[in-house]
Order: structure tokens, then sequence, then C-alpha cells
């Protein structure tokens, strides 16, 4: 017995028919694996932003701790501005443009009610506002300029306005109202157009007051050190 | 072209090269399938496999002369899938007569059936050798390469090729007469 035995040509026109075979099945296999990949990989992407949104780690409920007036500084305070400050350091170590206005590093104002803490960092040519939630993280917003602030002069008040924030799923929404004041002022109440009266932090010549949702101000009342009203000023920005 | 040539041009995309090196080795692949399975039918289905399997993998695979070596590889690896699924279903398909009669031309069912009918003995006499030992042998007597290929192709040393070769040929000596061997 032979151990090769014969085997016969296979017919050249079968060949032909299983080269078109395979041929056709190789052009129809990249639309196959298109919709093999895409379909679970749409799925894929929307089971993780799913995800992302159930699970992103939110602040907890500042407005749920809110009171119109702010807290005295308290254990956490200053735990609360060391973050802060942390965050604002490697902020700055990221490359910035030409001419952006060197970080601030001075804590102006320190404004606590309940479980969030706003910090105002000023510098000469930018101010960044810092709000710390406990238990949660930190966030920065700010505003610079190269050629510096206006001096105040004799104005009682200048307005900032008010910015809105919240997580990042919207929830959670407040408003954060800053302003620089006169040494005069030794007190300020800020009435937001849903009616509430919330009591400003100042200090070194700025204030800052924050309250849940997001009605705008309204207008802020000054007050002199002993108490007596000394003006009004819009809350808006001039 | 060489094959090494045409597999530059299958690797950036060209189902064409592909097609002259599927009409260049069909027939190589076809009749290992055939001497490794005894079946006409699954010997040509296989050589489909063994070219889909080339097809899939051609942006890894590196061809150096021929491309044979890489077919044995696939085919030696889609006859095992078969000789154990056959293996599984042996018991069932004893049961089952054999289909020849499944062609309109005379003369070709009986080529097909002859070529199936002196497989089948071989493959009988083979089946008897450890599986190692089987696969040199075929290897070294249907195919072209050399030992160090077809140590390539198993993933064994040289001299491990050469020892079961020598071992298997002692054993089938008499029942087998080879003049390859």
């Amino acid at each position: 017995m032979n151990i090769t035995p014969d085997v016969p040509q296979l017919d050249p026109l079968r060949v032909q028919v299983r080269k078109h075979a395979l041929l056709t099945e190789i052009d129809e296999k990249p639309s196959r694996r298109w919709w093999r990949i895409a379909v679970p990989a749409t799925t894929l992407v929307a089971a993780a932003a799913a995800v992302m949104v159930l699970w992103t780690p939110t602040n907890p409920n500042a407005s749920a701790s809110w009171s119109a007036e702010p807290r005295a500084p308290g254990a956490d305070t200053e735990a609360a501005v060391a973050d802060c400050r942390t965050m604002i350091e490697e902020h700055d170590r990221r490359e910035k443009p030409a001419n952006f206005p060197a970080a601030p590093t001075e804590v102006s104002v320190v404004d606590q009610r309940g479980i969030m803490t706003l910090a105002l960092f000023t510098g000469p040519q930018s101010e960044l506002l810092c709000r710390h939630v406990q238990g949660g993280r930190a966030s920065l917003t700010g505003s610079g300029r190269a050629e510096g602030l206006e001096p105040l002069g004799d104005e009682l008040f200048r307005s900032f306005g008010a910015s809105t924030h919240s997580e990042r799923d919207g929830s959670d929404a407040m408003r954060i109202f800053r302003g620089e004041v006169s040494g005069q002022v030794g007190k300020a109440v800020v009435e937001t157009e849903n009616g509430l009266e919330v009591t400003a932090t100042i200090g070194d010549g700025w204030l800052i007051a924050w309250w849940p949702g997001k009605e705008d101000a309204k207008l802020v009342r000054l007050y002199d050190r002993q108490g007596t009203e000394i003006g009004t000023a819009p809350a808006g920005i001039r | 072209m060489t094959d090494e040539e045409l597999w530059g041009e299958v690797r950036a995309g060209g189902d064409e090269a592909f097609g002259l090196l599927f009409e260049r080795h069909a027939q190589a692949v076809f009749a290992y399938c055939l001497r490794r399975t005894g079946t006409w039918a699954v010997a040509e289905d296989m050589v489909s496999v063994v070219f889909m399997e080339t097809w899939r993998k051609r942006t890894s695979v590196r061809v150096e002369g021929s491309l044979l070596p890489w077919l044995y590889t696939v085919a030696l690896g889609a006859t095992r899938n078969h000789q154990r699924a056959r293996k599984r279903y042996r018991a069932a398909l004893g049961r089952v007569p054999a289909q020849h009669a499944d062609d309109d031309h005379a003369d070709d069912v009986a080529r097909r059936v002859d070529a199936e009918t002196r497989t089948r003995a071989v493959i009988a006499e083979l089946e008897k050798l450890p599986a190692g030992d089987r696969e040199v042998l075929e290897m070294s007597a249907w195919s072209d390469l050399t030992q160090p290929q077809i140590a390539e192709v198993l993933g064994i040393p040289v001299g491990t090729v050469k020892s079961r070769l020598a071992r298997a040929q002692r054993t089938v000596r008499g029942a087998l007469v080879e003049e390859v061997l």
C-alpha cells in the first residue's frame, strides 16, 4: 500500500467557483465586522455613559445645609483652605498663554455655610473662588486681567455679579455672588429675586455670598460696622 | 510573482493576489486534507477554511519564500479539529450509510470514490501510530516541506521531527511502502 495515495486534480472549474466564493466572502467581511464591532461598542458606550451619570462622584448636597447667615470658622476651615491652595498651585503649574494673569495666593475671605466653604483668593491681577464641600471635592472659578483691578475709589461697592454652579448632573444648583467693598462697609445683605436675604461674608475689601437655586441677586444692602445702613447698590455688574 | 511578492500585496488588502495564491496552492492543501480526512467533500471545504483563516490572519503572518508552510499549519489544525469531531460522532456516523452517489457524472463519482477508498485505507493504517508520529510522517510524505519547515509547522524541534519520523517508519514498514520515506 502506498502511503501517498494518488489524489486527483481538483476540477479547475470547481477551483474557480471556490475562489470566487472565497473572494466574495472576503469582500463582505469588512461590513460584517463593522457591525460586529460597532453594535457592541455602541452598547458599551451607552452603558458607560449611563454608569458615568449614575456613578460619577458628586458632592454631598451643600444646599441642604445652607443658612442665610454664614457660620463661624470651624475645625474644618483650615483644611478646606489648604485643599483649595493645593488645587490652585496644581492649576498654576499647567502651561498658560503669554500674559496670563498670575495666580492669586492670598486668601481674602472665607465664607462657610453648612458643609460648604467658599474661599476667595485674590491677587493684583486675578481672583480665584474655590468651592469646597465636606466629603466631596473642590472646584475653582476665576477671573483676571493683566492690567490689574481699577481702584474702588469713593465707591462703597463694586459688583462682580452672581454665577451659577451645580454638580455635573445639574443637581444642587446655586448662585455665588461676589464683589469689592469699601473699608467702611462692615456688613452686607444680598437680596435675591426670589426674596431671600443672604448675609454676605466680608474680608479684606471683598464680599462673597451664596444661596441655593438659580435666582439672581437683585440688590445689596450695605451697613457700617455699627450696623447702620449706609447704602444700597444694584447687584448687577456695571 | 513569488509567494512572498503576492503576500506583500495581500497584506496591503489585495484580494486579487490572494486569489492567485489560492489557485496556486489549493490543490496541495486539498490533497493534504483529503489524505488526512479521507473525505473528498470535507477536504474541499477545508481548503476554503484554510484560506479564510489565512486571510483573517494576513496582517500577522510572515511569508518567507513559500506560503505553503503556513497553509499546512492551518490545514493541520483544521483537520485535527475535524478528527476530534469525527471521533466524537463516530458511533453515530457508523450507522449512517456512506453517501457517494451524489453526483450525476459517473466517471467523476468513480474517481472520487477511488480516491476516498485509497486514502481511507492509508488513514486506517496511520491511525495505529501515536498522533505526534503520525503527523510528522504525513507531513513528510504529503508535502514538499523540509524537515526544518515541518518542525516549524508542527511547533517542535527538528530533532524531534527526525526521531518521530524514524519511529513512524519502523512502525508502518511492511504495511505501507512509500518511496519518499
